[in-house]
């Protein structure tokens, strides 16, 4: 039974893929991460006005040079969301929660992406589920 | 339950495990490091291709089959100017969506899609190139005594773009790429141990229960993670040698967060007490006002807010009134552009290396006193309900600590009141000079003034103080 499922899913994942035209995301994982850290590191850049070489691993939105507020935050990630689905049409079931805003706000820029990644492969499961 | 599909999906499109670490190694260093840049030793790209290929069991076809393939009776291994050699043409044409027939990666006769090998080999190429992306993000690659640092990603800036995660396959066209290779690893390891991913944040899920503490209603929906945002509760003491007077404040709101799954609305059930104890005068302020909050988000890039409605019973024990009252609080937020950033939404990097932070909360409250008690201001009021909002400053020297750990905030609190009382407007100017350390922002000690009237009882303050500031 429980073979039976992963087939079935394994398909859809295959299906969405060739649907992208994503032959170089079939391993997915990989290039997922990176589509991560590309559109959060823009989304940061333009929305603080910011340039994208002041923003490293260790940068927290709250703090300087940044000092984001929830609101601003929130609409950062709004805008990585958008960048996102611009950037593949794998990702148009991503849908930025408010909740990702606030536990993201403290945190290092290297561990937001990982943070963000686990929410974008937690909702493309959802879809293919 | 994603992860479990990858999984299968590769076991079952038979890809193997990545491997470009096992390209990237000690032992080919002498093979791939042949070129220079900088006067420094860098990988040579079309070893490197030929190396991802062989790792992708894709020798077998480059049998050069494709144009420019063969030069002199000889499969070409050596890029010459625009002619690429067979390893990098086949490599990127594996990584291209759909290329055309002629530029199929390993010959045109090839199909992937009838010759089994010839795609097996293709996707394994992909999964490399998606792996040399991966090191364009991390930068570095150690193996052994050997470090692998890119020096130079395929476009301009050190960092890579959106445009590139789009299309890695350009990685091997043109001279964007430069991988130099050092033997030096100590203190390569140490730079490349801040960009190494860590361990994810685990997600939290259903309804969400956080106590908080803060100096003000209007910031009990601030997450405790942005704590140097929110007005810190307070205990304050001031003496007045001349007037022979001293004052004790404590200003505290104790709520608890119950947000919704998305986090997009929350309920703050709260309770706020405030005393002012002025031994030699008059003017003591004590209420207590329990109340509940509900908090709104709205976000897009360009426009967001957040709005917070409060009702609350205040309880003004010095003076024996009672109030009800329902408040609206909005933060607004408003995209400038890339190169000015968000107003009311964080820095403003426009006096480099003053940080400038502006803040504005937009309020509408309506009241209804009860009992006025011996409080001149309210001693007519009986429903009134005022417009305004508070505006303020917030600047700091983006100079490293401890001068940065200095925040001067100034800024004013406006309400236009009408309806059943006298006064007419109620207006406060504050200010403060804040010592907050960034690595432990949940104490600060500040010098902070006040002048106007307070914001529930509308009597008069006039201080000057040092304050502790806790922040939970």
């Amino acid at each position: 039974m429980g073979r039976k499922s992963e087939r079935i899913v394994s398909h859809a994942l295959t299906d969405i893929l060739a649907e992208a035209q994503l032959v170089v995301t079939i391993p997915g994982d990989v290039q997922i991460r990176i589509d991560v850290h590309v559109c959060l590191l823009d989304a940061m850049a333009d929305q603080f006005g910011i340039s994208r070489e002041k923003i490293g691993a260790e940068t927290v939105p709250s703090e300087e040079p940044i000092a984001a507020s929830p609101v601003g935050w929130g609409m950062c990630l709004t805008r990585f969301e958008r960048y996102l689905h611009e950037l593949r049409p794998l990702y148009a079931a991503f849908d930025h929660q408010e909740r990702y805003a606030e536990e993201t706000l403290d945190l290092p820029f290297s561990k937001t992406k990982v943070y963000l990644y686990e929410r974008l492969i937690e909702q493309l499961g959802m879809v293919l589920g | 339950m994603i992860r479990r599909s990858l999984a299968v999906a590769l076991l079952l499109s038979g890809i193997p495990a990545p491997a470009l670490a096992e390209v990237l190694t000690e032992d080919n260093r002498a093979l791939l490091c042949t070129r220079t840049y900088s006067g420094r030793p860098a990988v040579n790209l079309d070893t490197l291709a030929l190396l991802i290929a062989t790792k992708a069991d894709a020798t077998m076809l480059l049998d050069g089959a494709n144009a420019g393939g063969v030069r002199d009776g000889a499969i070409q291994l050596v890029s010459m100017g625009t002619s690429l050699s067979e390893p990098i043409y086949a490599v990127v044409n594996a990584g291209r969506i759909s290329p055309p027939h002629a530029n199929r990666p390993f010959g045109p006769d090839i199909d992937l899609k009838t010759n089994e090998t010839a795609a097996r080999a293709r996707n394994a190429i992909a999964q490399e190139l998606a792996e040399l992306a991966s090191l364009m993000e991390t930068n570095v690659q150690v193996s052994g005594s050997v470090v692998y640092r890119v020096m130079r990603p395929l476009t301009v800036g050190s960092r890579l773009t959106r445009a590139d995660a789009a299309n890695p396959l350009s990685l091997f066209v043109g001279a964007g790429l430069v991988i130099a290779c050092e033997v030096d690893p100590v203190q390569i390891v140490d730079a490349g141990a801040g960009n190494r991913e860590q361990d994810p944040v685990p997600s939290s899920g259903g309804i969400a229960l956080r106590p908080v503490l803060r100096g003000s209603v209007k910031d009990l929906a601030i997450a405790s993670d942005d704590l140097k945002d929110a007005e810190a509760a307070t205990i304050a003491y001031s003496e007045d040698r001349i007037a022979q007077t001293s004052t004790f404040e404590l200003d505290a709101v104790a709520g608890l967060r119950i947000g919704s799954n998305s986090g997009s609305f929350e309920l703050i059930p709260y309770l706020s007490y405030e005393r002012k104890a002025i031994t030699g005068d008059d003017g003591d302020i004590e209420t207590l006002s329990p109340g509940l909050m509900a908090a709104w988000h709205y976000r897009t890039p360009e426009f967001g807010f957040d709005a917070r409605l409060e009702a609350s019973f205040i309880d003004d024990i010095e003076q024996r009134s009672h109030q009800g009252k329902v408040r609206l609080y909005v933060d607004p937020a408003i995209w400038l552009g890339q190169d000015v950033g968000t107003l009311f939404g964080g820095n403003l990097h426009i006096f480099s290396p003053l940080l400038l932070r502006p803040k504005l909360t937009l309020i509408v409250d309506a009241s209804k006193v009860w009992r006025a008690g011996t409080n001149d201001e309210l001693s007519n009021a009986k429903d009134y309900w005022g417009v305004g909002g508070d505006l303020s400053l917030r600047a700091r020297l983006n100079v490293g600590s401890p001068v940065s750990d200095f925040v001067l905030t100034g800024g004013m609190r406006y309400l236009k009141l009408q309806g059943d009382i006298d006064l007419r407007q109620a207006h406060r100017w504050y200010g403060s000079l804040e010592f907050a350390p960034n690595n432990f922002p949940f104490v600060g000690l500040a010098l902070e003034f006040n002048d106007g009237r307070n914001d529930d009882t509308f009597q008069r303050e006039d201080t000057y103080s040092l304050a502790l500031r806790l922040r939970y």
